[in-house]
């Protein structure tokens, strides 16, 4: 089991001794950050990339910080939007892995991605899972979702949670155990959000999903700390042992997690699920062994949906 | 106004030298069947801060109180076999002034919230809001940050988050910020109508700007980064008198201040105090994820509020 971000780079970086190199297709790479992380992941042997962009800005921005640019394919496409879509079209085709956000908004990044012509959506609900791996923590933890759905039904929570889940399992956690979020460990008609856990229970259990194990509603203590969740009398799989954190607003998730990454030196890694490719994202603020993480998280998940994909073909 | 409070041993100290002036805390601790908030408690008691009561099975307490040195008889010790009478002791106690400090043992916050806000209770003062501000000892940040409300309000409206504001700055001035720097706190620093939290963040802080809140800072939206590291805030062009250096962030709703506060406590390993105010006294609560340690801190900041309330 992948316990930390050395690990998921590591993990990465053995796909591409193996010869699974993934390719990472970056769009409108014109983007200083995005071309220093591609860099990076790149020495480190974690991924190959293609990047489509006005070749002239790459240029001249590498340049600007001395970056070499050997081995990465540049592709000239100075249209922003040509760009998305000769970035995604490349993944479509199966010739990439991974579709990376450069200089270019999230929202017309997932139009394309989106986009009919493609057959690329996989869920009714792209979500955003940040995996965190905190010093004060044995495992790995993800939150769900801070950075995508911004007042999430129940149709979208469930969705959010077989997200996730895709996520935990390309980390090697079987089951992925997930906590539904909530400020009392009951259901309350006073909470709505309690509530929801409920419905997310009740359909997973319907459904009898695989490959996880759901408990809700439960605090973020009793979520992740077995102590606490003795001391409260809160008995499940999940209870103290939860792998991931599902938030009732993107609020909750953003800013739980930062206070993680701000204060806790928690390295960071976050990707975009839903679609037959992940979707990988780097923010200008995250530092570089973050945005390195970010990359390999998503080679990984891109590694789990190929397989996948063989054996059900 | 005296030195700005940025740790907790200096809030204790505070709060001491206020006790030797204005006399001890009479803090009752509701529940008091569990050995870390008696461990708490007498510490405080020990070191002349409080004048302890405590509420709760007699025989249990006692056994309790031995083990950390206190002789039963000397000490106030008011019998009650089931947490329900232990909230109505307690409850009567504070709206006859019997008591300054109300400390939540092992009953439940809801249990205590529900007696409180009910009817002739005598614990509201009007139409004051009651709420639950915490504070955080940070080995990053350079003072205490406060947060609020991670355990009374649910969901609340504008006009709740500003009166939410205003208990929060009211201890903040407590801590000797004079004009204290508040963020409203989202997912993002800009302003999105599809998101609603950006849009009650800036209401709030544009009242402040009109001076319809007065003596302090506020900014909003702001996402937790920008509000407490300056060099994002930079970053992210995000200049005002709040951005990178907040007092106090408030939270759009209970789930997101809840998980921020243990996240707080349990990842980051942060010091933590927790108070309900706005009522007659105020309530210290400690989350179950605390120490004995905050516990002691919620008693300290306790105190502080409730020898302020004192003429």
């Amino acid at each position: 089991m992948i316990k930390s971000s050395a690990d998921i780079i590591e993990a990465a970086r053995k796909l591409s001794q193996d010869g699974k190199r993934r390719r990472v297709a970056v769009a409108a790479a014109e983007d200083a950050d995005v071309l220093g992380a591609v860099r990076s992941a790149y020495d480190d042997g974690i991924c190959a990339a293609s990047l489509y962009g006005d070749e002239k800005k790459i240029r001249d921005l590498a340049a600007k910080q001395n970056l070499s640019l050997d081995h990465l394919d540049i592709i000239n496409q100075p249209d922003p939007h040509q760009s998305v879509m000769q970035a995604v079209e490349l993944a479509a085709n199966g010739q990439a892995d991974v579709i990376m956000k450069g200089f270019v908004s999230t929202s017309d990044l997932l139009k394309g991605v989106l986009d009919k012509r493609f057959n690329l959506r996989a869920s009714p609900t792209m979500s955003h899972v940040a995996v965190l791996d905190v010093p004060s923590h044995d495992r790995l933890l993800m939150i769900t979702d801070g950075g995508m759905v911004v007042k999430p039904t129940v149709d979208q929570k469930y969705d959010m949670l077989k997200n996730a889940v895709m996520v935990g399992r390309a980390l090697g956690i079987s089951p992925v155990k997930v906590a539904l979020s909530s400020a009392a460990d009951h259901v309350s008609s006073a909470m709505p959000q309690s509530l929801d856990c409920a419905q997310v229970m009740k359909r997973a259990a319907e459904d009898r999903l695989e490959n996880c194990e759901v408990a809700g509603p439960m605090g973020f203590d009793v979520a992740f700390s077995p102590d606490v969740a003795a001391h409260v009398g809160i008995q499940n799989s999940v209870a103290g042992q939860a792998d991931v954190y599902l938030t009732g607003s993107i609020e909750e998730g953003n800013i739980t997690a930062k206070s993680m990454i701000i204060f806790a030196n928690a390295v960071f890694a976050g990707v975009i699920v839903g679609a037959k490719v992940p979707v990988s994202l780097v923010s200008r603020t995250d530092p570089v062994l973050g945005k390195k993480t970010s990359i390999a998280l998503a080679c990984l998940i891109a590694d789990l949906y190929r397989r996948e994909g063989k054996e059900q073909r | 106004m005296s030195d700005q409070i940025v740790r907790f041993d200096q809030l204790l100290a505070r709060a001491l030298s206020l006790a030797s002036n204005k006399g001890k805390v009479r803090a009752a601790l509701m529940g008091a069947d569990d050995s870390p908030h008696v461990e708490a408690l007498l510490k405080a008691a020990k070191e002349g801060l409080v004048s302890p009561i405590l509420i709760g099975p007699q025989n249990v307490v006692e056994r309790i109180v031995v083990q950390y040195g206190f002789p039963p008889e000397k000490l106030t010790i008011i019998d009650s076999d089931n947490h329900s009478h232990t909230i109505a002791t307690a409850v009567r106690l504070a709206s006859e002034n019997g008591v300054d400090l109300l400390i939540r043992g092992t009953v439940t916050t809801v249990g205590v919230l529900n007696r409180l806000f009910g009817k002739n209770s005598g614990f509201r003062i009007g139409k004051n809001l009651v709420s639950f501000v915490s504070a955080f000892e940070l080995p990053d940040y350079p003072r205490l940050l406060l947060l609020s409300d991670s355990a009374v309000n649910i969901a609340p409206d504008v006009t709740k988050k500003i009166a939410i504001v205003q208990n929060a700055l009211s201890v903040a001035r407590l801590l000797g910020v004079d004009k204290p720097r508040v963020a409203m706190l989202a997912a993002v620093e800009v302003i999105y109508p599809a998101m609603p939290m950006t849009l009650d963040g800036a209401v709030v802080s544009k009242m402040a700007d009109k001076g319809q809140i007065k003596n302090c800072f506020i900014d909003g939206p702001l996402s937790m980064d920008v509000a407490v590291l300056p060099e994002v805030a930079k970053q992210k062009g995000a200049v005002s008198e709040v951005a990178g250096r907040a007092d106090i962030v408030i939270a759009p709703n209970i789930e997101t201040a809840n998980s921020l506060y243990k996240a707080m406590a349990m990842m980051v390993k942060a010091k933590t105090a927790g108070v309900v105010v706005g009522g007659k006294v105020p309530i210290a609560i400690s989350s179950r994820c605390d120490t004995v340690d905050s516990m002691h801190n919620s008693l300290a900041l306790g105190s502080l509020i409730a020898l302020n309330n004192r003429s």
